[in-house]
């Protein structure tokens, strides 16, 4: 569907939106209460909005300000206003506890927000989550694979994270690969991620890295994490120079630049899935998404403050109508609505992706002391 | 982008309605006591659903710091303030020396509008004084090559590394124009661009590659013709007067708008410009709002297509098959790294300035105006301050020969700065000035140009700095002066850089900088020393 095609389908969507809540007016409460499908609270709900206030990290920016969730939301009587903030940066925001909910994109910087405000936190769900994927060329990709550092199984690609990690620890150049010709750039083989310091989606890369380099298991003491950062993992960071500071910006730069200019992108799938299914335009014949492998998924965790949060909290799990919406940004759904997903997918007929449930092996974030420890270790180095 | 439009009004006469028959109903649309059919037709909801116009922004003031090149961005803004009923408040500055100003908490600035945050996010202080930043429009830093010269040296058809473009530099084969890379962010990304694929590391360079590509770097230098404070005068100045250069280093926007010059981007690749409209912390509500306004603006599609159409930059409009295929090169993640590359691009690498500066100290100078020129000179001698400011000090190797004037020549001082870098003798000097006289700005003028030239040769960089306060008294006038000009070759390539102060004549300020391919500096609002730094990047 083109993007304007989408603008034209929202605008009558809101229409619709709009013609009910003004017929629910002019009709009275009554009539429209039939129509709500959650029973019994309904009655005032016609009447009046509850404005819910939630803090949410930025890659759910389009989804909360899609006006088909809006509506779905008003359907609930809420009408949701969120801001963003950098997911590890939540537990320190003052007053996040007076918030109605607060939405990160990581378990392990929700565990930081239930750790620092264990007492204000009622509820914790998990409607959505996003694996980690890389946004990357065709031409690159034949070249990684030719190196054994790339392969596609079932029409999906995957990078082998052990060899890249590897590769990045020897100082490989791409013309130091075999068949470089077709990309014949003297840097280093380096995914582009986002500031470390700054940003979940490079946390999320950080802890998948660490997992890698361990072989396959997660660390659990601060002393070997402080060690293994000081040894190979800072490099991944530090080699890369200046990195933006949220997981749009590099994301942006591959878009409007291309893989020959941004080989290897760090992204979440979801916003690959996204621009494929609401921008297709800019995505060009050469891109391709590419998972690590193992990967490691970005779980977009719910905590509710209040009850206003815990409706929210209901309306993301359990909506149909919202699953829906949920999908069409590009994440994949959890629970009784996860179809959603490769519905959307399939719908708009898009290959490359992989399926649920093919993630034989998913790699565990450390706890929080244990990633922080790899951070702060980090940080020195900068 | 009629469908939007009606179906706002279809939306805006339902709520309307709605807000009539249901006098209770809160509704956010009736709530605000602005009907949403009151908004300015000509505003179609966003493609980005996040656009959606929720806040009433109209009457705020967005004070914007900004890279002098975001000037050609005004008529896209003035459409952005009409239509959301804001007003954008654009001050310029050098992207390094704007963000040391911002990151020391100096001006009252809501937004900074820079080319890039790069350079920003090497101090600590970023993550405290920045609310928030979105990229706009991208542009990288290449090279644009005359193009029968980019035929003879082969680089139309394949790319040079950045190695061969050196070795082209050195011998002679390629003569280039470039801005400072103190003073201006092309230039500063050009030096990175080229330290960092001469390093050969692949990966972003640290310290310790300064002092090894050092040697390169002063190969490169031999090449530079054409020096400039700014990319947007590095245009103007090649296209007064192309041939002392093959082409110039400069944003890929820049030049695809000459269609003499040939894009030409080294095999290792480039740094690309990313113009993130930045929200300094602390600014208010208002100054959000309006922020978020202004960047959902700049950010929907139409405009993103003007943008591209406009301006030559790559934006959400354009696609990856539309850019020139390029590499991106890594940008330091230290401040240390930085500034060594720049201190010894001025005080090691570059071509040294061989600067003439004439001074006025006629008797109109007398008082507040002798000592706003004595502070502007001093700064130039200040070698305490700290940051890209202590580079534009006088540096190592440099030649300054101060020519003071009044009715006639006054006094000389020549000075070759020390490798130590000492300048006390100049500021002795400076402080000892004194006023007396008329104001013979031509006759002396003749003698501070042949002074330069029996000065200048293939190694350094001669211009002659004009400073005056009023208009000339005394024979020779500009006229006469001109046609001596005209017949003396030897001085002809010597910029005159002419400071605007006091009483001084625009006009023929004007008319010598053009005769000479130099440069007029406004100062009429007072400030001398801001004028002078920012003369140091063109000399």
């Amino acid at each position: 569907m083109g993007s304007r095609a989408k603008t034209l389908v929202a605008g009558v969507v809101l229409i619709l939106a709009a013609i009910v809540v003004a017929g629910g007016i002019a009709l009275g409460p009554g009539l429209l209460a039939g129509s709500e499908p959650a029973d019994n609270e309904s009655a005032d709900q016609s009447q009046e909005l509850t404005t819910v206030h939630g803090v949410i990290g930025s890659e759910k920016e389009s989804l909360f300000a899609d006006p088909e969730a809006k509506e779905i939301f008003a359907r609930y009587g809420l009408d949701v206003q969120v801001t963003t903030s950098g997911s590890w940066a939540m537990a320190e925001r003052a007053g996040i506890e007076q918030e109605d909910f607060a939405s990160p994109s990581s378990e392990v910087a929700a565990a930081h927000l239930t750790d620092v405000h264990g007492d204000a936190v009622l509820s914790t769900t998990r409607p959505f989550y996003s694996p980690l994927a890389i946004a990357t060329g065709s031409t690159v990709l034949d070249v990684l694979a030719a190196n054994g550092l790339a392969e596609q199984r079932d029409g999906v690609w995957y990078l082998d994270m052990a060899a890249y990690l590897d590769a990045v620890a020897n100082g490989r150049r791409w013309t130091d690969l075999a068949g470089s010709e077709a990309y014949p750039s003297s840097r280093n083989v380096m995914i582009t991620s986002t500031d470390v310091r700054s940003s979940n989606s490079a946390l999320m890369y950080l802890s998948l890295a660490s997992y890698v380099l361990n072989g396959n298991a997660v660390v659990t003491s601060e002393d070997a994490a402080r060690e293994q950062a000081m040894a190979s993992l800072a490099r991944l960071f530090l080699d890369q120079g200046y990195s933006q500071s949220s997981s749009a910006g590099p994301w942006e730069s591959f878009l409007s630049k291309g893989p020959m200019n941004q080989p290897l992108t760090l992204i979440y799938e979801s916003q690959y899935l996204e621009a494929q299914m609401n921008e297709p335009t800019r995505v060009t014949d050469e891109m391709r998404i590419c998972y690590p492998d193992p990967t490691i998924f970005s779980d977009h965790v719910v905590v509710a403050f209040s009850e206003a949060g815990q409706r929210v909290q209901d309306v993301l799990d359990n909506d149909p109508d919202m699953a829906r919406v949920i999908a069409r940004h590009g994440f994949r759904v959890n629970g009784a609505n996860s179809g959603a997903f490769s519905e959307q997918i399939s719908q708009a007929g898009l290959t490359g992706y992989a399926a649920d449930g093919t993630f034989i092996d998913a790699a565990q974030a450390p706890s929080y002391e244990v990633a922080d420890a790899m951070l702060q270790t980090i940080e020195a180095l900068y | 982008m009629n469908a939007p439009v009606t179906r706002r009004r279809w939306l805006a006469v339902l709520l309307a309605l709605g807000c009539a028959l249901g006098g209770a109903v809160a509704l956010s649309a009736c709530g605000g006591g602005e009907p949403a059919a009151s908004e300015p037709q000509g505003q179609p909801a966003g493609e980005d659903p996040g656009s959606e116009p929720a806040v009433d922004v109209s009457g705020a003031t967005l004070h914007v710091l900004a890279g002098s090149e975001v000037k050609d961005m005004l008529p896209i803004l003035e459409d952005a303030e009409d239509e959301l009923g804001i007003s954008v408040e654009l001050e310029y500055m050098g992207t390094l020396d704007g963000t040391e100003a911002v990151m020391a908490g100096e001006g009252d600035y809501d937004a900074t509008w820079f080319p890039s945050n790069a350079y920003m996010s090497l101090f600590d202080e970023k993550s405290s004084l920045v609310s928030q930043e979105t990229s706009i429009m991208r542009t990288p830093v290449v090279l644009g090559v005359k193009a029968e010269r980019a035929a003879e040296l082969g680089w139309d058809e394949q790319s040079p590394t950045w190695a061969e473009v050196v070795d082209a530099a050195e011998s002679g084969e390629f003569a280039y124009g470039m801005s400072s890379p103190v003073s201006s962010n092309s230039g500063f990304s050009t030096l990175v661009e080229l330290a960092t694929a001469l390093s050969g590391t692949g990966a972003a360079i640290t310290a310790d590659d300064v002092t090894a590509v050092a040697a390169d770097l002063t190969r490169f230098a031999q090449g530079q013709a054409l020096a400039s404070g700014s990319s947007g005068w590095l245009m103007e100045a090649y296209d007064k007067d192309a041939s002392a250069v093959d082409g110039v280093f400069n944003y890929e926007s820049l030049i695809l708008q000459d269609e003499n010059l040939v894009e030409v981007i080294p095999q290792d690749g480039v740094i690309t410009a990313d113009y993130p409209l930045t929200l300094l912390a602390g600014r208010g509500e208002d100054a959000g709002a309006a922020y978020r306004a202004l960047v959902d603006y700049l950010r929907r599609d139409d405009v993103q297509r003007r943008i591209a159409d406009e301006t030559f930059r790559r934006t959400d409009a354009t696609t990856a098959d539309d850019a020139v295929e390029a590499f991106e090169i890594p940008f330091p993640n230290r401040l240390e790294t930085v500034r060594a590359l720049l201190s010894s691009w001025v005080s090691d690498v570059r071509k040294p300035a061989n600067m003439v500066f004439q001074i006025d100290t006629s008797g109109s100078m007398e008082g507040a105006r002798l000592d706003a020129l004595k502070a502007a000179l001093v700064s130039l001698t200040d070698t305490g301050a700290d940051g890209a400011t202590s580079l534009l000090t006088f540096q190592p190797r440099e030649t300054v020969h101060f020519v003071e004037f009044a009715s006639e020549v006054k006094s000389e001082k020549d000075l070759e700065v020390a490798a130590d870098g000492d300048l006390s003798e100049v500021r002795s000097y400076v402080e000892g000035l004194s006023t007396a006289g008329n104001t013979a700005i031509y006759g002396t003028l003749q003698h501070s140009l042949e002074l330069a030239a029996q000065s200048r040769s293939g190694d350094n960089v001669t211009s002659v700095v004009l400073f005056s306060d009023g208009e000339n008294t005394d024979w020779p006038s500009i006229v006469e002066f001109s046609s001596w000009y005209e017949a003396t070759p030897e001085v002809q390539g010597i910029p005159v850089y002419a400071i605007l102060f006091g009483e001084a004549s625009r006009t023929e300020m004007e008319q010598l900088a053009e005769l000479t391919g130099g440069r007029v500096f406004d100062a009429a609002d007072g400030d001398l020393t801001a004028a002078f730094k920012e003369i140091r990047g063109y000399l």
